[in-house]
């Protein structure tokens, strides 16, 4: 299908350019004045471009290259005979043939290969967009589950944040407690030791100032009454007797 | 302890001699005698006891000593004895406990009577007396003055205190308050 498809463009692309470009005829005939060409119209007579444009190849293969249309010595005015159709074929188709010897295999590697360059380019291109996408779903997914991790872990942090919290304020508040208490014990303690030494102070004091009033007050009257109580104890005792001495 | 120990088995040894010979009473005053010379001088301790001193040389200043001093002749002897063994520096603690067993012997037991101020006769003999009643043996007392005891009486018979003196009972009085 394909060489078919190449020898038919081969065959028919020169014609093609041959009908686009084999007007040399009209040009000559154009060189003729256009009241010149209404005047033969006007007699009956045919005008020679039209005859010429119905007919775009003019030489097949005739050799009066650069000559009338019968072969003689061209004069200006005459119509001037094309290079022949089937030379210019045939350069064509040398031309195609070196073309397509030499240089197509180069053209169509190269298009092949900017081909597959592109088609690489494109899988990669969809690949990368794939991959572009399948990340982009993945990051998405994965900043979904991310910010539900945050929360959970901001939750936790929170959560643990206000548990030690009430550690602490409740661990303050026991020591406080504590300190208070061994505050109030100590103050108590002191102020038990105060009074115990005040007491203890008093009691030398009184102690001490009785010593005094009884080594100057006393008397041989009270030495005798204490001799006196002495033995009478004493002989209670020797009785038996409970004794106050 | 040691001391004590010595002492007793010396004292038993003299006081069975003086059973013996019946003459414990005077031993116990001998020694009594020689126990207070002895404690007396602190220049007869020195002499007697001093091994600086020879020997001869000091049992001839006991000797004298106990010829002046007209100690029976076990007396006498038991002083020598103490010195030949160098145990004179226990004399006084021998005398002690003599006198102590020969109290024992004869049914005796000394006191000491203690007051702030004199007693009078009166109060000696009743206090003398109610501690025979108590002691059961008669009671050979020594007098003693003490103004720290502000008033009253202390009496001590062996290990036996009868304390009416107002220093204890100020003391007494004085724990209970503290006591609260």
């Amino acid at each position: 299908m394909s060489s078919l498809r190449r020898f038919l463009a081969v065959l028919l692309t020169p014609l093609a350019i041959t009908v686009l470009f084999s007007e040399p005829g009209r040009a000559q005939t154009h060189d003729t004045p256009v009241e010149d060409r209404a005047e033969r119209t006007l007699e009956g007579g045919h005008d020679p471009a039209h005859e010429l444009i119905t007919n775009p190849i003019q030489n097949v293969a005739s050799l009066h290259y650069n000559k009338d249309d019968h072969g003689g010595t061209w004069e200006p005015g005459e119509h001037k005979m094309p290079p022949p159709f089937l030379g210019q074929l045939f350069n064509f188709i040398a031309f195609a043939w070196l073309l397509g010897r030499f240089a197509w295999p180069s053209i169509r590697r190269a298009t092949r290969e900017r081909h597959e360059e592109i088609a690489r380019a494109l899988a990669e291109g969809s690949r990368l967009r794939d991959e572009a996408r399948a990340r982009l779903e993945e990051y998405s997914t994965k900043l979904a589950g991310l910010q539900g991790e945050i929360d959970k872990l901001v939750n936790g942090i929170r959560a643990e944040a206000e548990a030690e919290k009430a550690r602490i304020i409740s661990e303050a508040q026991h020591r406080a407690e504590r300190m208070r208490l061994d505050a109030e014990q100590q103050i108590q303690a002191e102020m038990q030791q105060v009074r115990s030494t005040l007491e203890r102070e008093a009691v030398v004091a009184a102690i001490s100032i009785a010593e005094r009033l009884l080594t100057e007050k006393t008397t041989d009257t009270d030495q005798k009454a204490l001799a006196d109580r002495f033995l009478h104890g004493l002989q209670d005792a020797a009785k038996g007797r409970r004794s106050t001495v | 302890m040691i001391a004590g120990s010595l002492a007793r088995r010396y004292a038993r040894a003299l006081l069975d001699i003086g059973i013996a010979k019946g003459v414990y009473e005077q031993l116990g005053k001998d020694m009594d005698d020689l126990a207070a010379l002895y404690s007396g001088s602190r220049d007869l301790v020195e002499a007697l006891t001093n091994p600086v001193f020879p020997m001869a040389r000091r049992r001839a200043v006991l000797e004298a000593i106990l010829e002046k001093a007209k100690v029976s002749p076990i007396t006498r002897n038991f002083a020598l004895l103490l010195l030949d063994r160098e145990r004179l520096p226990y004399l006084p603690a021998i005398a002690r406990e003599l006198r102590l067993m020969v109290d024992e012997r004869a049914g005796r037991v000394r006191g000491v009577v203690t007051s702030a101020r004199p007693l009078s006769a009166d109060h000696l003999a009743g206090i003398q007396a109610a501690l025979e009643k108590a002691s059961g043996r008669k009671v050979i007392l020594e007098k003693r003055e003490d103004p720290t005891l502000l008033g009253g009486v202390v009496a001590k018979i062996g290990d036996v205190v009868y304390d009416g003196s107002v220093r204890t009972q100020l003391e007494t009085m004085k724990e209970r308050f503290l006591a609260g």
